[in-house]
């Protein structure tokens, strides 16, 4: 019993089923090889007049296949320990590195708010490079933190019936600092029409932040990113669309990989992870949903995402 | 017309720098600041001295941030006072178990600048 109770265990920690655990792999293997064994004997007994032979010969490929099933059962139990290494490592960027980033913010605050009007323009400006350098480490570190619980599937969804348009109101407003920044304007008529979708609140903000923060990101001063939406079929479908760089044909198939990063990405915004489309794909996939996208390089992308809608009960 | 009374705030916070700019940012804010180090004697701290609104980080030596907020919340005499849990953990479970020991609010001190931690403070008392 203490064995099953330390395979539900282990199944639990590492998240991955019973049967994948690597004991129960090499049990499996074993009981599948003395099968095969057992069958093979009675075989050659009925077609064979010196089963002795067949059996040597089975006996050498059953160890064989046993030395192997015993060098994957080692490889898994490896992956499974790096899958805890991995996730202490992310328990500590969280809780380690975030703390002395959070601080240093802090302090530069303190010394550009009390210190200004002793410094000089160019000195207030370093101030303010060294901010914005420390919040885009912060950033990077929060998008790990996200992309290894979307990954892992760590987080549970907590599923209800939201009007998509009051999300995109909200998560506009969330970005409204940046847009004002770099003199985008937002096209959204969302305040006529409601449209009901049943995903998690904090998953499809977390999608829906990312395009609309890469919209703004790929685009030039003074443009519009046009957001639609409207009901198709089973779903509700949410369009971005910018007037930015656009993505390359070769690339739009990949642009959704993680650590993926498109050659115009990487000039527009060189602090870029690859992990946000990684990341929006998987969230909204969880929750039932597609993302596509059509692109033309210098013209623009538009990412369709089509969330379920309600059930009718 | 009664002079406007100075709200208390008691900052509970380990790390010292961490400590020391929440201080001096609600200083600057016109609060009264009480800081405590570890989360053993906050219960305490908070009958004698009565703070308006605690800020608790989870993460403390000898107590931690939620076994402090239980005990705040078992006590009548404390029982009402506001606390806002402030770590920098963004596991939606931590938030979720915080916001169940019955704390006002929680925060991710990364996500935040000094001036919008106070701003958010003020707005709760």
């Amino acid at each position: 019993m203490g064995f099953i109770k330390n395979l539900k265990n282990e199944s639990k920690e590492f998240g991955i089923p019973i049967w994948k655990l690597p004991d129960v792999v090499l049990i499996t293997m074993a009981v599948i090889n003395i099968i095969v064994m057992v069958g093979t004997y009675f075989l050659a007994t009925k077609y064979d007049n010196d089963p002795g032979k067949v059996i040597i010969l089975v006996a050498i490929e059953a160890a064989i296949i046993t030395i192997i099933g015993n060098v994957l059962s080692e490889s898994a139990k490896k992956i499974v320990e790096t899958t805890k290494l991995k996730k202490e490592f992310i328990q500590i960027i969280s809780h380690q590195m975030r703390s002395p980033l959070t601080t240093m913010k802090w302090q530069i605050e303190l010394l550009k708010k009390k210190a200004a009007e002793n410094l000089n323009k160019k000195q207030i400006e370093q101030i303010d490079r060294i901010y914005e350098e420390n919040e885009r480490l912060t950033n990077m570190i929060a998008d790990i933190l996200n992309m290894s619980r979307i990954d892992k599937n760590l987080e549970h969804l907590i599923y209800s019936d939201i009007a998509l348009e009051n999300v995109v109101s909200e998560c506009i407003t969330m970005l409204s600092g940046f847009a004002k920044f770099k003199k985008i304007e937002f096209d959204f008529k969302g305040n006529r029409r409601k449209n009901m979708v049943c995903v998690d609140n904090e998953k499809m903000k977390i999608a829906i932040v990312n395009v609309i923060e890469n919209a703004i990101s790929y685009s030039k001063k003074g443009k519009t990113i046009k957001i639609t939406t409207k009901p198709d079929g089973e779903f509700v479908a949410l369009k971005i669309k910018d007037q930015g760089i656009g993505i390359k044909e070769g690339e739009q198939e990949i642009v959704f990989n993680k650590f993926y990063r498109g050659e115009g990405g990487k000039k527009a915004q060189p602090e870029g992870t690859g992990l946000g489309l990684f990341m929006t794909k998987k969230v909204i996939e969880q929750m039932g949903g597609t993302i596509t996208l059509k692109s033309k390089e210098a013209k623009g992308s538009e990412f369709t995402m089509r969330f379920p809608r309600p059930r009718k009960k | 017309m009664e002079p406007k009374r100075q709200k208390k705030i008691l900052i509970v916070e380990d790390e010292r720098n961490m400590r020391e700019s929440l201080k001096e940012a609600f200083v600057d804010g016109g609060f009264e600041v009480l800081v405590e180090e570890d989360g053993e004697s906050v219960s305490d701290v908070v009958r004698e001295k009565e703070p308006d609104i605690i800020l608790l980080d989870i993460i403390l030596p000898k107590k931690d941030g939620f076994e402090v907020l239980g005990e705040l919340k078992d006590d009548m005499s404390t029982r009402n006072v506001p606390v806002i849990l402030s770590t920098n953990l963004s596991d939606p479970s931590d938030i979720q178990r915080a916001l169940d020991l019955g704390a006002t609010t929680y925060l991710v001190k990364s996500n935040y600048s000094l001036d919008d931690i106070v701003k958010k403070v003020s707005n709760l008392i």
